[in-house]
């Protein structure tokens, strides 16, 4: 059942796509060995819900496309999904302690890889322009196909992110204001 | 002197939806086309669009620079590791896959037409406009309000992340260090970040409700995008277009 879109979430749909992409940077600045390109996105999931995380995966991905680069509006699909299945398990009550909360980044990262598998394969021929095609290269080379290859470093890459993206999501929401959590609950300001 | 510029920004001129649906029909073309000819003829078929738009330096630039590092990896990943080679061809020392070369050239012509597609759309789209124009043709103005909210925010938080840093850095907070150290000034980073983000949004989810916001469909502009009706059309027929080249194409393949 989607949530209303109500003004409340309207305004914070942007704050979490801005988040996303500023988060994106943050990580390369600190040289961590994560994306952390969805904590906006799972941010408003918890909060709206599934369709509202779905939303805000996509627009982040087309608007960095049109802004930055037209290869992240080709994973728009992986980011909603991303949104999707994070607002589901907030929904049945995987952000409750610290393990379900794992268990949800691994469902999620799960997820995204399969969404982004083919369109990795198909659309980019496995690769990325990243140090991930090193190890492509050298699981192509010891006779994997590249379905395989590309499967490996996508789950070894989105697993970690996802349940660290998480992790931090949840411990955010958990740890926010008293006034901010009732406001963001009703919907009203 | 003055007419060569006119007619150069004519293409640009265009409303913005018609471009972003053109160059969208354009990557499809490129990516569904049965042969190599397809992505070819729309590289070509950009150029010349960015020649009339007068982007033809900047989006030659940004495509190469984007493209160069892909196509690289693309061809030597599947000419050095193929797993479906099976017609080696002997360069010196090295040993290349036909087929793994072929399949490279094939999914790369198509990827880099997509991909210049995207540059072109990026140069000669400017998000507001893009908008206003999607909304005028029927978007929600939800989506609207999302992007030109999103591009505004991007600068302040970027303002906001290096203030809080500086802040955190002054109480001992450390970017240096091993993994989990690194990953532990994390917390102190978002934590104050995602909260100020939050309250601010307070404020201006009060100020759209002020202002009815949500209680209309549709919104009327006191400038609005030019949409001329033959290029509304022209959006209409697109489709079609693209269909029947593409059955053309496979018909003839």
């Amino acid at each position: 059942m989607p949530t209303k879109l109500n003004t409340r979430l309207l305004t914070l749909i942007p704050v979490a796509i801005a988040l996303n992409m500023a988060c994106g940077q943050i990580a390369s600045i600190l040289k961590l060995p994560i994306f952390l390109d969805s904590i906006g996105t799972l941010l408003m999931a918890v909060i709206g819900g599934p369709w509202i995380g779905l939303l805000t995966g996509v627009l982040t991905n087309l608007i960095w496309g049109i802004i930055s680069s037209p290869v992240a509006a080709a994973f728009a699909p992986v980011a909603g999904v991303v949104g999707l299945i994070a607002g589901l398990c907030a929904r049945y009550g995987l952000f409750k302690n610290a393990w379900k909360v794992v268990l949800a980044g691994a469902l999620i990262g799960l997820g995204a890889s399969v969404v982004a598998i083919p369109i990795r394969v198909y659309m980019f021929g496995g690769v990325t322009g990243s140090g991930a095609d090193f190890i492509t290269a050298y699981l192509l080379a010891t006779g994997q196909d590249l379905v395989g290859s590309v499967m490996l470093t996508v789950l070894g890459s989105n697993l970690p992110d996802k349940i660290v993206t998480a992790l931090i999501a949840w411990g955010i929401v958990k740890n926010l204001p008293k006034r901010l959590q009732h406001s963001l609950a009703s919907g009203t300001c | 002197m003055r007419s060569n510029a006119l007619r150069l920004r004519w293409l640009s001129q265009r409303n913005p939806c018609t471009q972003l649906w053109t160059l969208i029909n354009l990557s499809l073309i490129a990516c569904l086309g049965p042969t190599l000819h397809y992505p070819v003829a729309v590289l070509l078929l950009l150029g010349l669009l960015g020649l009339g738009s007068g982007l033809f330096a900047p989006w030659l630039k940004r495509s190469v620079t984007l493209l160069a590092p892909l196509l690289v990896i693309l061809l030597l990943l599947h000419g050095l590791f193929s797993p479906e080679g099976r017609t080696p061809i002997a360069l010196g020392p090295v040993m290349l896959w036909q087929e793994g070369l072929d399949h490279a050239l094939a999914l790369g012509s198509r990827l880099s037409a997509a991909i210049a597609a995207g540059v072109l759309l990026g140069l000669c789209l400017s998000p507001h406009t893009l908008m206003k124009a999607l909304e005028q043709r029927g978007a929600p103005a939800s989506l609207g309000y999302i992007c030109a909210t999103t591009l505004e925010l991007l600068p302040a938080l970027g303002r906001r992340i290096k203030m809080i840093q500086e802040a955190q850095q002054a109480r001992g907070m450390s970017l240096e260090g091993n993994l989990w150290q690194r990953l532990k000034a994390l917390f102190p980073l978002l934590r104050p970040l995602v909260i100020a983000s939050l309250l601010e949004s307070e404020e201006r989810a009060l100020a759209l409700e002020a202002r009815g916001f949500r209680s209309h469909k549709q919104r009327s502009f006191l400038y609005p995008v030019t949409d001329p009706t033959w290029e509304r059309r022209f959006s209409r027929l697109l489709p079609l277009l693209t269909l029947v080249v593409l059955i053309l194409g496979y018909h003839h393949a």
